[in-house]
């Protein structure tokens, strides 16, 4: 089945990958659900149907959720002004991080913990103890992409022309 | 962990919660919660005002997965959820009332956030994640909760109190003692005004600014919501709620279902993120509100509201005895003509007064509105006519330009309050109490008087 395809402009693009908070939602076989925290998120062409997602590597279940084709949803909220974009897809496969998940997962939470460090007063180094030991990178085929910012619009459809 | 009881501060809402659900196709939906509360050793309730997913997802499926964070340790749980049943009513019920009223309050949003009902949950599942094993840096910071204050001090307190002679004195010694003998270094004391509609700060302690004068409707911010319920309100994450309020009341604007001049700036502690506002009232009715705030998140609990009712409490009865007696000695005491002052030199200072609403200015400068201030307008009338500057209470509580209400005239606090706020910007008149009951006009630059009809 081919699928709807979304294509995000620049600065929803930005937006996604510039440090937002992500956070994750996956089902387990008999329709438990999972949260869990993302680590860094990269749209990965230019019309934006793939990103990369990285997971924390302890976290045995949502990794076993995510492959195999799992459902995904991602929230990317950003602190400052809590706007928020959830994309829902489809895991086509996951792996171990390689040396630039390290890096975007890096970049990725210095981001995150500036900001919150910046608005909630939570020093630097007391977010630290969220980051996990290591990643693993899950590949998002993108389906659906929602406005979730907080407010009477929350969930409306949004960004993105089908093809 | 093993017990909902060793992770409560996870629940006092200083970080968002997040919660993920699923529906019956197994598709997940994640978003964040506006409240966590815990119910009990067992459940947790949920609430929030623009669920549509997850509510619906809920209906289909009756479990969720939550992640809170402790907000001084950074440490975080994961919760597996499953719904027992929706409350409209009860303790529970209102508990969460209170804190989505506490949010809509803070950005005048009152008449948008309602809350519809309380979600219960049993928890089947609570994890640390990632696992403490596991963690890449060593163990979690320390927690620096404040001292609960000790009985002592609470009557170290009212000792004080009770010496005050009168309401400048009272006022003074109630945020000071609070700071020097409580701790609570940072507070407001507001007293309700004639018409029951508006809380007026008349001491403060801990900020740069003294803040005499501000005012707060009934109903808007943390103050004015505990004074409309007469009922305490304590907030452990002001900047969260207001960033989360903030974010929703543009979205509310954006539809043009909102005026965006409602919105209240808070008065007090700049990057406060824990506040208690404590009413006090006397025979079930409000006097004033009391208000203490924190820079660290979470910073008060229970027993802290409980002090500062006990205070409250004894500085509302001291308000309305003292007006009691100073009216009652009022009425005791004749206008003494005193000689003409000296008249001073220099350049004029002019005094712009606003009969429509009171508002007077120095010098261009905003100084006053209100009852305070047609009392100053009356005074530098009467010092301009013929040189006085000696006064008695009783001959402005008979003025009927002052427009006192005759049920409740509050004329001592309003007195009071003019008093600091001369003070507080070092104005050409200042008011000096004299004997009780009297007070003189000390008014160091020539005055030039000048009306603003605003019809």
């Amino acid at each position: 089945m081919l699928r709807t395809a979304y294509v995000f402009d620049a600065e929803t693009v930005a937006f996604l990958e510039g440090g937002c908070a992500l956070i994750i939602g996956t089902v387990e076989p008999g329709g438990k659900p999972r949260s869990a925290r993302g680590w860094g998120l990269t749209l990965l062409d230019g019309e934006a149907r793939r990103a990369r997602l990285l997971l924390d590597a302890e976290d045995d279940i949502t990794i076993a959720n995510a492959a195999g084709g799992g459902a995904i949803a991602v929230t990317a909220a950003d602190v400052l002004t809590l706007r928020s974009i959830q994309l829902k897809g489809r895991s086509v496969g996951v792996e171990p991080a390689d040396d630039d998940d390290e890096a975007t997962a890096e970049a990725y939470y210095r981001k995150l913990f500036t900001d919150i460090e910046q608005t909630d007063g939570t020093p630097w180094e007391v977010a630290m103890r969220m980051v996990p030991v290591g990643y693993v990178a899950c590949t998002l085929e993108i389906e659906d992409a929602f406005d979730q910012t907080p407010g009477p619009e929350a969930g409306g459809r949004i960004g993105g022309t089908s093809r | 962990v093993t017990t909902l009881g060793e992770i409560r501060h996870c629940f006092e809402g200083a970080v968002p919660a997040v919660i993920a659900t699923a529906g019956a196709d197994g598709t997940p939906n994640i978003t964040y919660l506006s409240r966590v509360l815990l119910v009990d050793d067992e459940r947790v309730a949920l609430s929030n005002q623009f669920f549509s997913k997850t509510t619906a997802n809920l209906a289909e499926n009756p479990q969720a997965s939550v992640l809170v964070l402790d907000p001084t340790s950074f440490d975080q749980y994961r919760l597996h959820l499953a719904y027992e049943r929706t409350e409209r009513r009860g303790p529970v019920f209102e508990r969460l009332r209170e804190e989505i009223a506490a949010i809509a309050a803070l950005v005048g949003m009152s008449s948008v956030f309602k809350l519809r009902s309380a979600d219960i949950y049993r928890v089947l599942e609570l994890d640390l994640t990632p696992s403490r094993a596991n963690r890449p840096d060593g163990p979690a910071p320390t927690r620096e909760r404040r001292s609960p204050v000790p009985l002592a001090a609470v009557a170290e307190v009212t000792r004080r109190l009770a010496r005050a002679a009168d309401l400048d004195a009272l006022v003074t010694t109630a945020v000071r003692a609070l700071a020097e003998v409580c701790g609570y270094q940072h507070s407001l004391l507001l007293l309700l005004d004639e018409e029951g509609q508006r809380l007026y700060t008349v001491a403060s302690h801990g900020y740069e600014a003294e803040g005499i004068g501000s005012e707060v409707q009934v109903g808007k911010g943390i103050v004015g919501l505990a004074a409309a319920r007469a009922a305490p309100v304590r907030v452990g994450n002001v900047r969260q709620m207001q960033k989360y309020s903030r974010t929703v009341r543009r979205a509310f604007e954006d539809q043009g279902t909102l005026d965006p001049a409602d919105a209240i700036p808070l008065p007090g502690l700049p990057g406060a993120t824990s506040q208690v506002a404590v009413p006090a009232l006397v025979g079930g009715q409000l006097v004033a509100v009391l208000l203490v705030e924190h820079l660290r998140p979470v910073a008060f609990d229970e027993a802290d509201e409980h002090v500062l009712q006990v205070v409250a409490a004894i500085v509302a009865q001291a308000v309305e005895a003292g007006r009691t007696a100073a009216s009652d000695e009022d009425d005791e005491l004749d206008a003494v003509p005193s000689a003409p002052a000296a008249s001073p030199a220099g350049p004029a200072t002019v005094v712009r007064f606003f009969p429509v609403d009171g508002s007077t200015f120095l010098d261009g400068d905003y100084l006053i509105k209100g009852v305070a201030g047609r009392i100053l307008w009356s005074l530098v009338r009467q010092h301009v006519a013929d040189g006085r500057v000696d006064f008695t209470n009783r001959e402005l509580r008979l003025d009927a330009s002052l427009e006192l209400p005759p049920h409740r005239s509050n004329l001592e606090s309003r007195l009071l309050l003019l008093q600091r706020r001369l003070e507080e910007r070092a104005a050409p008149v200042q008011i000096e109490r004299a004997a009780r009951g009297r007070f003189r006009l000390r008014v160091a630059a020539p005055l030039r008087l000048e009306t603003v009809d605003g019809s």
